[in-house]
């Protein structure tokens, strides 16, 4: 470490290509792997900016226009979310919960709030209806204009804090809405034709849903604004005419929690062309800004800033997780280099973000390096916010098999190098199966040499096919492809991914997901950052908890200059 | 009694009840995405499904069979047409389930921008995929012996019927016939215990912070 402004100043990115400053992808093989797939922050391409960048810009109208809660908080409400062409509604059913009913998992059956995304308006014989099927979740048969599926619990301590403090004419303890930064906490949030709901085709007949996760996002911004209003409402039943609202600043930092366990794995693994085009356009997006020769003086200043408060960010992420908290420490320390780096008048030489990205390359924890790339991102959206529309896409279902084996060879060996070199005659290569449970489908992970199951796992043993896949090849003439895999139809998924990673690079993780040192965590991290999460809570390798929406505008800020300013956001805790 | 469900609850079950019959993930994928595309363009799919499961669930009884068909469309369909347009020619052979090589046409002939053919064994055109247009003749595609062909230019498409994509938000299947998939589909669930339900990703059983 130690690098002063004169070191970096006109460092060149050895990712540049035609030492003009122009800098190339940084490669899938370095950018798909688990440990920093696993450090990704949230940015401005994430789905969640780019849903509120939407509805700031075409001046969505957000409004409660059914509100049929009662003293207890129990009944159900309905928030219109009006597009210039189209109206979106949440129907929020919120439940009488036993706390001992109260659980996080997938397997849970009851929760305190139960939502759906509707296309268009629900009339109340719709309402009548899905308050049974959407308050059953996956046990209900759903309708297909109901768009996302969806329900939470509450965080009791924070939920019963803020509505005491409330109906006592006080504001909740800031200390308390920082560290924990929501009342509620979606244990899931089902689209694209879950359980009856609509396929993604009805989904994005409407353009501001064809982005990625667009109705989940909503889906979620409108139980933030549920949740904010459930408080509010709460308070005012219990302290009358002593209730105070919750102050704005406060409610900003509220966002929606969220408990996330293995399904978002398989997902990133079963989507690769989608995968490819979500890590491509960050990686695009950060090239181009690395590109920049000169950077005006307010990106500086933006960037000093975000810098700043991402320390603070940083210092106020406190999580009970070893490793984590491991990796948060070192991160504060790289912070501090960091902005000792960007101190003075840095900026103002050449290809100065190229230089600044390098060093945090050369230098700095995985951490940092992919903060670093969502600040860089932050100030330059008319630079690469266009690279949101490019975020969406259809799997390749065929293979063009009409290539001969000795490519598919080449192929193999030009990307799953990192397969064909793992050891598979050593079983901490093989330790662990993905498998889905018949407890309500739920996706686990199982070790294989310790409990039965292992014959009916996922096939996410990628090392292993390939290697099989290669001794085959190996065994055969070099033949035309297609006829090959009509003989082998054993190699066909891994053919098929084969053939998509030549062509979508970023959408093959490189790294052995049945190995024992296989963190899913690392997955669900780089799929959540994509969200737009914070907060990164892990409470095993297998499960994490996350903010959505902390510090991001409240409904009526949406519309207000610097509402697309929350990327780190914090808030001020006064002293103790 | 007729059950409504989405395009994506189709292909994942298919998928699942295609690998429940022992056939490669590669190969139950590749189901999977035939059956949605047969449910979106408004093609029966699920009895026809359902009986190719049924057979190769017996096929250790039926390997011996004289009648043994070369390939299962619904299994087999997206790689014999792939082969078909490696090859650039025709392929013969037997096929059960023939209808599933109408949806593997299709989605093949979107994909990589090219056309093929299919005729059965009098020479008779029963269906037509060409970029993202498909056209079928609603009948007699039963199973038998069969040619898949590239279409030539100007293919005559008059006798058959433009399948178009069904512009509908859902797909009604027989909940019998479904079920009867699902029971195909519980074969790659793992049985639930204890010990398993406590590894489960979660805070368990209860959570109250």
């Amino acid at each position: 470490m130690g690098l002063g402004l004169e070191n970096i100043q006109n460092k060149k990115l050895n990712i540049s290509a035609d030492g003009e400053g122009k800098s190339n992808l940084r490669s899938p093989i370095d950018v798909m792997r688990l440990e920093r797939m696993g450090s990704f922050h949230p940015m401005r391409l994430s789905f969640s900016r780019q849903l509120l960048r939407r509805m700031a810009h075409e001046q969505w109208h957000v409004e409660i226009t059914d509100w049929q809660i009662n003293d207890q908080g129990h009944g159900h409400a309905v928030i219109s979310a009006q597009t210039p062409d189209h109206v979106y509604s949440l129907v929020a059913f919120s439940h009488d919960l036993d706390d001992q009913e109260r659980s996080d998992r997938v397997i849970a059956e009851k929760w305190d709030s139960t939502f759906t995304l509707v296309d268009g308006t629900p009339s109340p014989s719709d309402i009548a209806i899905m308050s049974d099927t959407v308050s059953k979740q996956e046990a209900g048969r759903q309708r297909p204009d109901q768009l996302t599926l969806s329900r939470a619990n509450k965080s009791v301590r924070m939920f019963n804090h803020v509505v005491d403090r409330l109906s006592n004419g006080q504001q909740p303890d800031a200390k308390m809405v920082n560290q924990i930064g929501y009342v509620m906490r979606t244990t899931a949030v089902y689209g694209n034709g879950k359980f009856g709901i609509g396929d993604r085709a009805v989904v994005t007949k409407n353009p501001a849903m064809f982005g990625p996760f667009q109705a989940e996002m909503l889906t979620v911004f409108l139980i933030r604004h549920f949740s904010i209003a459930l408080i509010n409402h709460l308070a005012k039943v219990k302290g009358g005419d002593h209730a105070v609202s919750l102050d704005a600043d406060l409610a900003r930092h509220f966002g929606i929690g969220n408990a996330t366990g293995l399904g978002m794995a398989p997902f990133l693994v079963h989507h690769q062309v989608l995968l490819h085009h979500w890590m491509q356009a960050r990686e695009t997006a950060l090239a181009r800004v690395l590109d920049q020769e000169t950077i005006p003086d307010t990106a500086i200043a933006d960037i000093k800033r975000l810098l700043a408060r991402a320390q603070t960010y940083t210092h106020q992420w406190r999580v009970d997780d070893q490793v984590q908290s491991d990796r948060i420490t070192q991160l504060e320390q790289d912070l501090i280099t960091l902005n000792t780096w960007v101190a003075g008048d840095w900026g103002r030489g050449s290809f100065a973000l190229a230089a600044l990205m390098q060093s945090a390359m050369d230098n700095l924890a995985l951490e940092a390096q992919e903060m670093l790339v969502s600040i860089l991102l932050e100030p330059f959206g008319k630079l690469i916010d266009d690279l949101g529309d490019a975020m969406a896409a259809k799997e390749q279902i065929s293979v063009n098999t009409g290539i001969k084996t000795q490519d598919l060879k080449k192929h193999i060996e030009q990307d799953y190098d990192w397969a064909l070199n793992c050891d598979l005659s050593d079983q901490e290569q093989s330790t662990l199966f993905w498998y889905v449970s018949e407890a309500k489908l739920e996706p686990r992970l199982g070790r294989r040499y310790e409990e039965d199951g292992a014959d009916q796992e996922m096939p996410f043993d990628f090392a292993h096919q390939i290697q099989s896949l290669k001794n085959t090849l190996d065994a055969a003439d070099n033949e035309m492809l297609a006829g090959f895999m009509l003989r082998h139809p054993e190699h066909r998924q891994i053919i098929r991914r084969v053939m998509n990673t030549a062509q979508y690079p970023y959408g093959e993780i490189r790294d052995n997901l049945v190995a024992a040192t296989t963190r899913p965590i690392d997955m669900l991290r780089c799929k959540l950052s994509f969200f737009g999460a914070s907060k990164f809570d892990p409470k095993s390798d297998l499960w994490t908890r996350i903010t959505l929406f902390q510090g991001a505008p409240l409904v009526e800020d949406l519309s207000q200059e610097g509402s697309d300013d929350w990327l780190f956001s914090t808030l001020d805790i006064p002293a103790e | 009694m007729t059950l409504i469900l989405s395009l994506n609850e189709i292909r994942a079950e298919a998928e699942k009840g295609i690998r429940g019959v022992a056939c490669t993930w590669g190969q139950a994928k590749d189901g999977g995405m035939i059956a949605a595309w047969m449910a979106g363009h408004d093609l029966p799919f699920l009895g026809a499904l359902n009986q190719c499961l049924d057979y190769a669930d017996q096929a250790e009884d039926l390997s011996a069979q004289a009648t043994k068909p070369d390939y299962i469309a619904a299994f087999d369909g997206l790689m014999l047409i792939e082969y078909v347009s490696a090859i650039h020619g025709p392929w013969t052979g037997t096929v059960m389930m023939p209808r599933f090589l109408v949806g593997a046409m299709a989605i093949v002939a979107a994909e990589q921008k090219c056309s093929f053919t299919l005729k059965n064994d009098s020479g008779d055109i029963l269906a037509i995929a060409d970029h993202d247009q498909c056209w079928i003749k609603k009948s007699g595609i039963v199973s038998g012996t069969y040619q898949i062909t590239i279409t030539p230019d100007h293919a005559d498409t008059s006798s058959l019927a433009l399948c178009p994509w069904a512009d509908q938000m859902a797909h009604q299947a027989s909940e019998k016939c479904w079920q009867s998939l699902g029971r195909f589909a519980a074969r790659t669930y793992v049985s639930e215990t204890e010990e398993k339900r406590r590894a489960g990703a979660g805070a368990g059983d209860i959570d109250n912070s």
